[in-house]
């Protein structure tokens, strides 16, 4: 049986949400088959994870037995992040897991299991392994044998916890600053678990403002990473046409009523303000082909330095459902947007950039950038679909989108108007898992160039 | 907390450090946040903003700068890393914050795993505003401080 057979055969709770009891979850760990896993969380009572079946969310749930629950760690490596964070936020523990160690609380926090029913005070004196490297908060150990381990847990902020008990409007404040690798697509994809848990139906022409800025925010994080990387290798006439780029992108956003890194325009139902997102969109559209002509003539610079640095195959890529440029770098197609309507998907199509090195990712980004341009002159005349369907209101909803940096997802559960319980999932943890074998061998320099190249994000990742 | 800033070191010697004589020195270190504020700072030091034309440059070690310049919501994680960031700087020094997380935690107040903002927890020689603040204006801030 497939695993999306057994989760199938669970009882349905939600919207592609089924409960199964310890044995559907037992099958479903011992399942030969797997799908791509994409996150887990717990509300206190449930355990969830969130697969891909055919590019779409299926969620499979359970109830924990005295706090703990079958790992799916021993099948789905991908787990192991998401089970250590459930446990240090909400206590519940993954029985036979292949790592039990803390992730996000390494003794410094005020409560154990703060999210959990009962969470308990602590002094918060605690003693870091080793202490993080700058900007990234990430601490990356060297140990023996070249092996290398992370360590993180310095830019948690409780996140999930400050949304719980708010309306979804207040709730942005905090989820419309998790990363500013993705203001807009966070704040996408939760309004979008927020309108399917509502049953809000939303306006082709809210769509078409949504998918703009979704591209302008792309091309802004795109120079952000493109300088970064390139500032890392002493490309530096790379980087700062890229830098020059991004503010003037900033520029054009403000002349157009949008926010200069298009910061709080995604609300419930639809968009603050009323930005000219038709001007934008030409405006964007035809400024970025000189950029861009100039940003790949002047990337060879880097090209020696990025050459088989950090390098992802595509079987890792996919086992670990590793999103955005850096998945598709190393041939994991995966793409939301696809999922989503208006899009041109031939404009989309990988083209042959598929080395799964730094490099691949600067390449990828730069062609990402010419499909933004693309997608935006289309975006400037029609936006042509039909009015979007309204999800299922029945109170919770799943809502993803694509970022620059990859796929975000959200999951809300709502009651009497305020968020009972929430879980979201940044790209950047599915990095945790594969970044160790990328930096493997690597001094500072170097590891901090792979850093750069994948866009980490400690806030995303942690937050 | 205490230990982190010391404010007697600070008093009287804000002339010292912002008062001339070579280009003055910033150590950035992002606290938490989003890292808006953080990529804001990345802009500011690239070539949109010519830093050296003001006497400003950013220091690639804590040991060698003037002025310690923090963004983001500190994190309880982050907190004892600050502290020895700002014990490593040499004396005189001066502390600047920028964005509303750093000096009071904006979205991000005090919980359980963060502490919230700098702002009534140590002297701070000056503060931005902002979600995310842009980086002309951080600038305007600095170099109004290097004038004195």
């Amino acid at each position: 049986m497939q695993a999306g057979q057994i989760i199938r055969l669970g009882e349905r709770v939600g919207p592609s949400r089924f409960l199964l009891d310890e044995e559907g979850w037992r099958a479903l760990v011992e399942c030969a088959s797997v799908l791509p896993l994409l996150g887990m969380w717990c509300d206190g009572v449930e355990v969830h994870a969130l697969f891909l079946e055919a590019e779409r969310p299926l969620i499979a749930s359970t109830v924990p037995m005295g706090g703990r629950y079958l790992s799916l760690s021993p099948s789905y490596e991908a787990a192991v992040v998401h089970e250590r964070m459930i446990q240090d936020l909400w206590g519940a523990e993954a029985m036979s897991a292949r790592d039990v160690s803390p992730l996000l609380d390494i003794g410094f926090w005020r409560e154990i299991s703060p999210l959990g029913v009962r969470p308990l005070a602590s002094d918060g004196v605690g003693q870091a392994v080793g202490e993080p490297a700058l900007p990234y908060l990430l601490d990356v150990e060297r140990g023996r044998g070249g092996r290398v381990h992370l360590h993180g847990g310095y830019a948690h902020r409780g996140i999930l916890q400050r949304v719980r008990g708010r309306t979804p409007e207040q709730a942005l404040r905090q989820i419309g600053r998790v990363t500013s690798g993705g203001f807009v697509a966070h704040s996408l994809a939760f309004c979008r678990a927020v309108e399917r848990a509502l049953g809000l139906g939303i306006s082709p022409r809210v769509e078409h403002a949504r998918v703009v800025l979704l591209e302008v925010e792309r091309v802004s994080v795109h120079l952000h990473d493109v300088a970064c990387v390139a500032r890392c290798v002493g490309a530096d006439l790379l980087a700062v046409h890229a830098e020059q780029g991004r503010e003037e992108l900033a520029e054009m956003c403000v002349a157009f009523g949008v926010t200069r890194r298009v910061t709080d325009m995604v609300v419930p139902g639809g968009m603050r303000g009323d930005p000219d997102v038709v001007g934008l969109a030409r405006e964007v559209s035809g400024w970025l082909e000189p950029v861009l002509a100039r940003l790949g003539g002047l990337s060879v610079q880097a090209e020696a330095g990025l050459h088989r640095l950090g390098r992802l195959g595509v079987e890792r890529a996919s086992a670990l459902a590793v999103g955005g440029v850096t998945g598709r770098a190393s041939g994991r197609g995966f793409d939301a947007r696809r999922l989503s309507p208006g899009y041109d998907l031939g404009v989309l199509a990988p083209r042959g950039v598929l080395g799964g090195d730094c490099w691949a990712r600067l390449s990828l980004r730069l062609r990402e950038m010419e499909n933004a341009a693309v997608l935006l002159e289309g975006f400037s005349e029609v936006f042509d679909v039909a009015p979007l369907e309204a999800g299922g209101g029945v109170g919770e909803g799943v809502g993803f989108a694509e970022g620059a940096r990859g796929d975000v997802w959200y999951w809300v559960r709502l009651r009497e108007g305020v968020i009972e319980a929430a879980w979201g999932r940044d790209p950047a943890v599915a990095l945790w898992a594969v970044l160790p074998e990328m930096v493997r061998g690597l001094d500072e320099a170097g590891c901090a160039t792979v850093l750069a190249s994948v866009g980490m994000s400690m806030a995303g990742m942690e937050f | 907390m205490r230990a982190i800033f010391d404010a007697a070191l600070w008093r009287g010697r804000r002339e010292r450090v912002f008062g001339g004589g070579g280009p003055l020195g910033l150590f950035h270190v992002p606290t938490g946040g989003c890292e808006g504020c953080a990529m804001e700072v990345a802009a500011l030091r690239g070539a949109a903003f010519d830093l050296a034309r003001h006497g400003i440059v950013f220091e690639e070690s804590a040991g060698a700068a003037d002025i310690l310049l923090v963004t983001g919501a500190l994190t309880r994680g982050m907190a004892p890393v600050l502290d020895r960031i700002w014990r490593e700087m040499p004396s005189p020094k001066g502390l600047i914050v920028v964005g509303d997380c750093a000096i009071d935690g904006g979205p991000f107040g005090e919980n359980y795993a963060t502490l919230g903002g700098l702002s009534g927890r140590v002297e701070i020689a000056w503060a931005l505003g902002g979600c995310p603040p842009e980086p002309r204006a951080i600038l305007e801030g600095v170099v109004g401080l290097v004038r004195g």
